[in-house]
């Protein structure tokens, strides 16, 4: 791949979602059926961790906004993911099972590598660019066709591994 | 003549010695690995709710979605079937583009894919979940005895072009791949009852159900009997063999279990029991009682090197022969097919996924009319797989396969052939395959398939030891050619997609230009030559070759409103430069150039709402030339196949939530239609209702 790195950064510059893409329930309902392929697989309740940073008043919105978008909860396969507001600088504490990383949060890419490294957990983004740097495990894209990214770094760092079969249909990094 | 060029060509790769066979094989097996549909071994329903369309792993072992195959794949859906009105597999390929069905009767249909049909079509690769079912006999596939009932298919997938190197030998005008629902992971449970017009009768069951938490199992049955087509002009010798009672009854049972972590196995069981008129591959009418059934196992883990899959299958068929004009000929033909695979497919780095696998498969027919003794033959084969992504949206796949088969021969040559036992026990050959297929997403709506290939039909059983002594079918001698060899099947070709979300729809094109090369014809079409006896020698063999290019543009879609829709064009231009049907009068129904039509559109157009489900197709084809037996000799006379149209609709009430009813009209825009040199097509209704349970 290193090869093709230049163009590969294009593409994935390309298809990237921009600043002020929206979450939508899509979104996460195609995160958790990914999540599905763990090979010790997520289920029932997933404190989903939407991260924000306190210092950036755009991050917080954001953040609320996704989480009052998700309400009670967003169901896909055997797992249901409960949406909780969490502070940047709690990652390594804050009581989740999952992080998703909103595309706003683009300067603390390392903090949350560094927290589901320690704390073996998944991070999902619709920023396919933290998956690319290894600072998140799963990048989704929904239009206008469903693509997966998938960072072995990062994943290999969180001890997450996928079975297979999903790791012959998705992009890895 | 052409024919001895090819037989000296076919003597040098024939030729090869034993000890250079065995170092070649070590060779192969030391560094391919070869590819083959494999069972299912993947979770389709999981991946499809992921990835939001269909997936296969049929094409290259690993699972792949419909619009990332390396090869122009077009999938037909349970959903698809359903909506079609089909009770049969052909009436359900008969709306996709590029695929030619021409209907010989109420149960026989031959299928090509992109030109190239006619009777006993032999360029087409038809499997089950992997499993062969096209007979190796005439290499040929009779659908009636496919063990596999409507509702119970996934997903159909049909690969248009040469695909040898992916699927395996014989897959050169196409492969049909019927993916049945995993007995693991599905659960189906329907029965099914239809009757209509033309006495027709029939009906399905399908149940499936878990064994604790790590087993499942799929059964099915199902059968018809009905009144087929009246025989309109066809000769008196071929109306008076066709059985106008066409009975069919087929039972299926998969099962599945997961053994270990990650250690999955499968085991598989049919049979089969049918009768009914056809059309066979010289161009006459018989009838057939066909009793068939097939066993298979196999294992797939998940493992530090990969995934490994072995499996091992048996077919098994007895086939009687109702033809008047066989003058009392024992006129039935036993076959049997034993196939091993073993692959392993593994994914390296982030960017290479590489497929190696081997197979080995064990045929024999077994007539003393026809073959006056048994023919069969060994094959070893490898292939490998490599798939590189490249970088985001580029990704090129190359796949290779070497089929070594050695031919082997017991019973009487024809006295009069100059053929002796020694020369089909010493005959065979080795024969390479290659698919590359570069897929290049341009943009996140438009994606590029270049693709290039060659694909290998290998003679049938019949056309390499079909015997027929002076006496046996008039003052003449019948041989199968020992020395006869692989045809061949170049294809380049560009596809390009574009989805169009604002119109819920996708657009498919493609242009492909093909060469067939030494054609394989069965002996009676053959020119004769004079043979050691003096008498006309008919011999199976190389008779020349054959180019076409074509485009196909489709369009597909849907709307959340309920609405859905298909349009496509297909144009296929062929030519011949074979020895056949050269003389005064015509002896073979290959006539390339002319024997599929030039244009085909297709358009569709359903609606869903609530409990009623609406849906009107539609097919017009230019005209094509077909034959037809003049009597009860060899003689053929070609048949103008003008141009058609013809409409199917169908609708479907859900009445509760468990039982379906609905009404098909089949042709209903005309009473009768000649769609081949056979019996006409009648206008069809049928009802049915279908539990779900």
């Amino acid at each position: 791949m290193r090869f093709w790195a230049p163009a590969a950064i294009a593409y994935v510059v390309l298809l990237s979602a921009p600043a002020h893409a929206e979450v939508t329930p899509v979104d996460l309902q195609i995160a958790a059926r990914a999540l599905g392929f763990m090979e010790r697989p997520l289920s029932g309740n997933v404190r989903l961790g939407i991260v924000f940073d306190p210092a950036d008043q755009r991050s917080a919105g954001d953040a609320t906004a996704i989480a009052k978008l998700l309400g009670d909860g967003v169901t896909a396969g055997n797992l249901v993911f409960k949406p909780v507001l969490m502070d940047i600088n709690q990652a390594m504490t804050a009581p989740i099972d999952a992080f998703f990383l909103p595309v706003g949060i683009k300067d603390h890419g390392m903090k949350i590598s560094k927290a589901t490294a320690s704390r073996k957990l998944p991070c999902i983004t619709l920023n396919i660019g933290q998956v690319q740097d290894g600072n998140c495990v799963l990048g989704i894209q929904v239009l206008p066709k469903i693509e997966i990214y998938l960072s072995r770094a990062a994943a290999e760092g969180s001890d997450i591994t996928f079975v297979p079969v999903f790791r012959m249909m998705v992009t890895e990094f | 003549m052409p024919m001895h060029r090819t037989v000296a060509r076919f003597r040098s790769l024939g030729s090869v010695a034993p000890v250079r066979r065995v170092a070649l094989a070590a060779a192969i097996l030391g560094s391919l690995a070869g590819p083959q549909a494999t069972a299912q071994d993947i979770d389709y329903q999981a991946l499809e709710q992921l990835f939001g369309e269909p997936v296969t792993s049929s094409a290259t072992g690993k699972p792949q979605r419909a619009s990332n195959v390396p090869a122009n794949m077009e999938i037909i859906t349970q959903d698809d079937i359903r909506r079609s009105g089909a009770t049969s597999i052909p009436d359900a390929l008969q709306f996709v583009t590029g695929v030619d069905v021409q209907r010989y009767g109420i149960a026989d249909a031959e299928v090509g894919i992109r030109g190239y049909n006619q009777p006993y079509n032999p360029r087409l690769l038809v499997l089950v979940n992997g499993r062969q079912v096209y007979s190796d006999d005439y290499g040929h596939v009779s659908w009636p005895t496919i063990p596999v009932q409507l509702a119970e298919i996934r997903q159909i997938e049909v690969i248009k072009g040469p695909n040898s190197a992916l699927y395996g030998f014989n897959a050169v005008g196409g492969v049909i791949n019927i993916v049945t629902y995993d007995p693991l992971h599905d659960r189906v449970n329907s029965a099914t009852l239809q009757g209509g017009t033309q006495n027709y009768l029939g009906g399905s069951v399908v149940g499936s159900g878990r064994i604790g938490d790590n087993a499942g199992v799929r059964v099915s049955a199902g059968g018809i009997q009905a009144r087929d087509f009246g025989s309109g002009t066809l000769s008196s010798s071929d109306a008076s063999n066709r059985d106008l009672s066409p009975q069919i009854g087929n039972f299926n049972i998969d099962a599945r279990a997961r053994v270990a972590p990650g250690v999955e196995a499968f085991a598989e069981a049919s049979m089969g029991d049918s009768r009914y008129a056809e059309k066979n591959f010289s161009g006459t009418f018989e009838t057939v009682s066909a009793r068939t059934n097939s066993l298979r196992a196999g294992v797939n883990a998940d493992t530090g090197i990969g995934l490994l899959s072995l499996s091992a299958y048996r077919n098994e068929q007895l086939i009687a022969v109702t033809d008047t004009t066989l003058n009392g000929l024992p006129a039935w033909v036993s076959e049997n097919v034993y196939v091993v695979q073993a692959s392993d497919l593994v994914k390296l780095g982030s960017d290479h996924t590489v497929r190696v696998g081997l197979e080995y498969r064990n045929n024999a027919a077994t007539a003393p009319g026809f073959l006056h003794g048994s023919i069969g033959y060994e094959v070893y084969a490898a292939s490998l797989m490599w798939d590189w992504a490249i970088a985001p949206g580029l990704e090129l796949t190359n796949a290779v396969r070497v089929d070594d088969l050695h031919l082997s021969y017991a019973g009487t040559p024809a006295a009069g052939s100059g053929f002796t036992v020694g020369d089909y026990n010493h005959a065979g050959f080795a024969v390479p395959s290659f698919n590359s297929g570069l897929v290049f997403a341009a943009t996140d709506k438009d994606t590029l398939r270049l693709i290039v290939a060659r694909g290998v039909q290998v003679p049938s059983l019949v056309d390499f030891g079909i015997q027929g002594s002076a006496g046996q079918y008039g003052p003449l001698v019948v041989a199968g050619n020992p020395d006869i060899h692989p045809s061949t099947v170049d294809n380049v070709e560009l596809d390009y997609d574009r989805a169009m979300p604002s119109i819920g729809s996708t657009l498919r094109t493609a242009l492909f230009a093909q060469r067939t090369q030494d054609i394989i014809s069965e002996p009676f079409a053959v020119p004769p030559v004079v043979g050691p006896s003096g008498l006309p020698l008919f011999l199976a063999g190389n008779v020349g070759s054959s180019d076409a290019v074509g485009v196909e543009i489709g369009l597909k879609g849907h709307s959340d409103s309920g609405y859905r829709w298909n349009a496509s064009y297909a144009f296929v231009a062929t030519t011949n430069d074979t020895v056949l049907n050269q003389g005064a009068v015509d002896t073979s129904p290959i006539d390339y150039a002319h024997s599929a039509p030039r244009h085909v559109v297709t358009a569709g157009i359903g609606y869903t709402r609530d409990k009623v489900e609406l849906d009107l197709m539609g097919r017009w084809q230019s005209s094509y030339l077909d034959f037809q037996a003049t009597g009860p000799s060899i003689v053929l006379e070609p048949v103008e196949i003008r141009n058609y149209v013809t409409l199917n609709a169908r609708v479907g009430y859900r009445l509760t939530e468990n039982l379906t009813l609905a009404l098909t009209a089949q042709q209903f825009n005309t009473s009768r239609l000649l769609q081949a040199a056979g019996p006409p097509v009648d206008r069809r209704f049928l009802a049915s209702a279908t539990a779900h349970f």
